[in-house]
């Protein structure tokens, strides 16, 4: 099926392209990579009168030491690009090992940071062809007033299925987003909303710009997991990412773990680093975190797989993940 | 309907077209180049039919605008053959049995030829990994595997 009609635009610079999405208000839309909104536009679950390729946007594409010692990313910097970065493997390991576990090499190829960020939230009766959606009233994210999910549900709990996000939550990431009236540097916690309809703060005119992880110390391991329906290549239908920092005795100094998709944006678990800090890690101690993620996760049945599985799920990945971290085999 | 002038180079020719925005590359390879070696499977970036190369990369041409791709080098699977010699990778295919239907057949050639322009002596797992976006319904890879590894040079592992 042929895509919906719009103009192509290519702007020459950031501030460019953020001044045509202002004008657009809304009726123009950005297309980095385009592996995710291709398909939704093709799917006429988009349709702008201009689409904006940033593809040429070079000065989007970087991967930098920062001057406090922690890591720059530009938001068109491809997942290959990142995937093979020695500066993310030193250090920052869980987000290479997220960014291997998107899609298929081809896609990684052209697919971006920044397009995986703003991912939007998917859903078994969103994600259709417009035939398809048509045979039923429209969904609370198709400004409709019903879930098809959930019996009598009253808002959209969409998934954000992105693998980078729990990873980049995980190691205490921020966001720098440019807009025409200037820029700010949001936690990248802030930038999701929690609400399956609209799941990021972006406005029109706004471009997620860089992403800024805080400095990691040598001793910080990283682990990521996800459950899909093929290991070739699929979404997350449950995710996990972890970040621990070991002192000299092999005590736990600093943890943080985060589950993907199985709510609209990602979700930390504040209990597992109450649990693990100060502790070394044993099968116990693994046992009683894996229970506090099982507990924090709520998929609902909006996914091509069962939720209550997904939710049995965490529970496994959350130590497999831990595991492959203090193995150090990130 | 509004159309805009795009230059494309495939297989090392210059093509210059008219062209709505909206339409893929995948599209104007097919219907206005009639290059019809490049398949359309799902349209939505799964099944990988509609694999060409660009700058030499394996990518999928159902998912780039035409429009986004002028000043690269774009190469389909007719670019491959030299007259009536097959490219490497086309003849180990046939050598090794590596085709039944034909329908992932390109896609699966220019994703190992990508690989293998970049690393002449892949191990099996890369190999895997390298045409694991490429699907086919028919042979169960090992056939397809066997003709890459071939090439390779590395063992195979059953
Ligand atoms: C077969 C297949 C498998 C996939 N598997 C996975 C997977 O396993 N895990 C996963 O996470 N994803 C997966 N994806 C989805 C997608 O490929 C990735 O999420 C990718 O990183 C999206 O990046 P992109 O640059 O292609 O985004 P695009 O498609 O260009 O954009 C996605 C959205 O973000 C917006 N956007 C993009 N960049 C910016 C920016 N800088 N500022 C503001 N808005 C922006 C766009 O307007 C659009 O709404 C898969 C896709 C396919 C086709
Ligand atoms: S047609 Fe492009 S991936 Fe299937
Ligand atoms: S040979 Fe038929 S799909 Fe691969």
């Amino acid at each position: 099926m042929q895509l919906p009609r719009f103009d192509f635009l290519q702007p020459r610079s950031l501030q460019e392209a953020c001044s045509i999405l202002r004008e657009g208000n809304g009726k123009v839309s950005v297309l980095a990579g385009g592996t995710a909104f291709m398909v939704a536009l093709r799917s006429r679950l988009h349709t702008p009168s201009a689409v904006i390729s940033t593809k040429a946007l070079s000065e989007l594409s970087y991967i930098r030491e920062a001057s406090d010692g922690g890591l720059v990313i530009g938001a068109m910097t491809t997942l290959e690009a990142l995937e093979n970065s020695p500066l993310v493997a030193n250090g920052y390991a869980v987000l290479g090992q997220a960014a291997r576990f998107v899609g298929v090499p081809p896609i990684r190829h052209v697919a971006t940071v920044g397009g995986n960020l703003c991912l939007d939230t998917r859903c078994i009766f969103y994600n259709q062809s417009e035939f398809w959606r048509k045979a039923r009233p429209d969904c609370f994210k198709l400004g409709g007033d019903v879930c098809h999910a959930i019996d009598k549900g009253r808002r959209c709990l969409a998934v954000y299925q992105g693998d980078l996000a729990p990873a980049l939550v995980a190691l205490g990431a921020r966001v720098r987003i440019v807009g025409v009236s200037g820029e700010k540097v949001i936690p990248l916690t802030q930038f999701y909303t929690g609400n399956g309809e609209k799941p990021n703060v972006l406005e029109p005119g706004d471009i997620l710009a860089e992403v800024q992880i805080p400095p990691s110390s040598g001793n910080t391991w990283g682990g990521y997991e996800k459950l899909r329906v093929r290991e070739g290549m699929d979404f997350p239908l449950a995710g996990v990412a972890v970040s621990i920092k070991t002192n000299a005795n092999g005590a736990i100094d600093q943890a943080r773990l985060v589950l993907g998709a199985v709510a609209p944006s990602p979700l930390e678990v504040p209990e597992a680093t109450e649990l693990l800090v100060g502790q070394k890690l044993t099968d116990s101690l693994l046992e009683s975190v894996a229970q506090k993620a099982y507990d924090r996760a709520r998929p609902v049945a909006n996914l091509a797989v069962d939720a209550s599985y997904r939710r049995k799920m965490v529970r496994v990945l959350v130590k497999r993940a831990i595991g492959r971290a203090v193995s150090g085999n990130g | 309907m509004n159309k805009i002038p795009v230059s494309l180079n495939v297989n090392g020719r210059e093509e210059n077209l008219e062209i709505p925005p909206h339409k893929t590359l995948l599209e104007v390879i097919r219907d206005d180049l009639n290059l019809t070696g490049t398949k359309c499977g799902c349209e939505d970036g799964t099944c990988g039919t509609c694999t060409v190369l660009l700058d030499g990369a394996a990518v999928r041409s159902c998912l780039l605008l035409a429009a986004e791709v002028q000043g690269h080098e774009i190469v389909t699977i007719e670019g491959l053959a030299d007259g009536e010699r097959l490219h490497p990778v086309q003849q180990a295919i046939v050598n090794h049995g590596g085709v039944q239907c034909g329908f992932c057949t390109p896609g699966m050639i220019l994703s190992a030829k990508a690989l293998l322009d970049k690393q002449p002596s892949p191990t099996e797992s890369v190999v895997r990994q390298a045409i694991s976006g490429n699907l086919c319904r028919c042979t169960g890879y090992t056939k397809i595997v066997e003709s890459i590894m071939a090439l390779s040079g590395q063992p195979v592992s059953s």
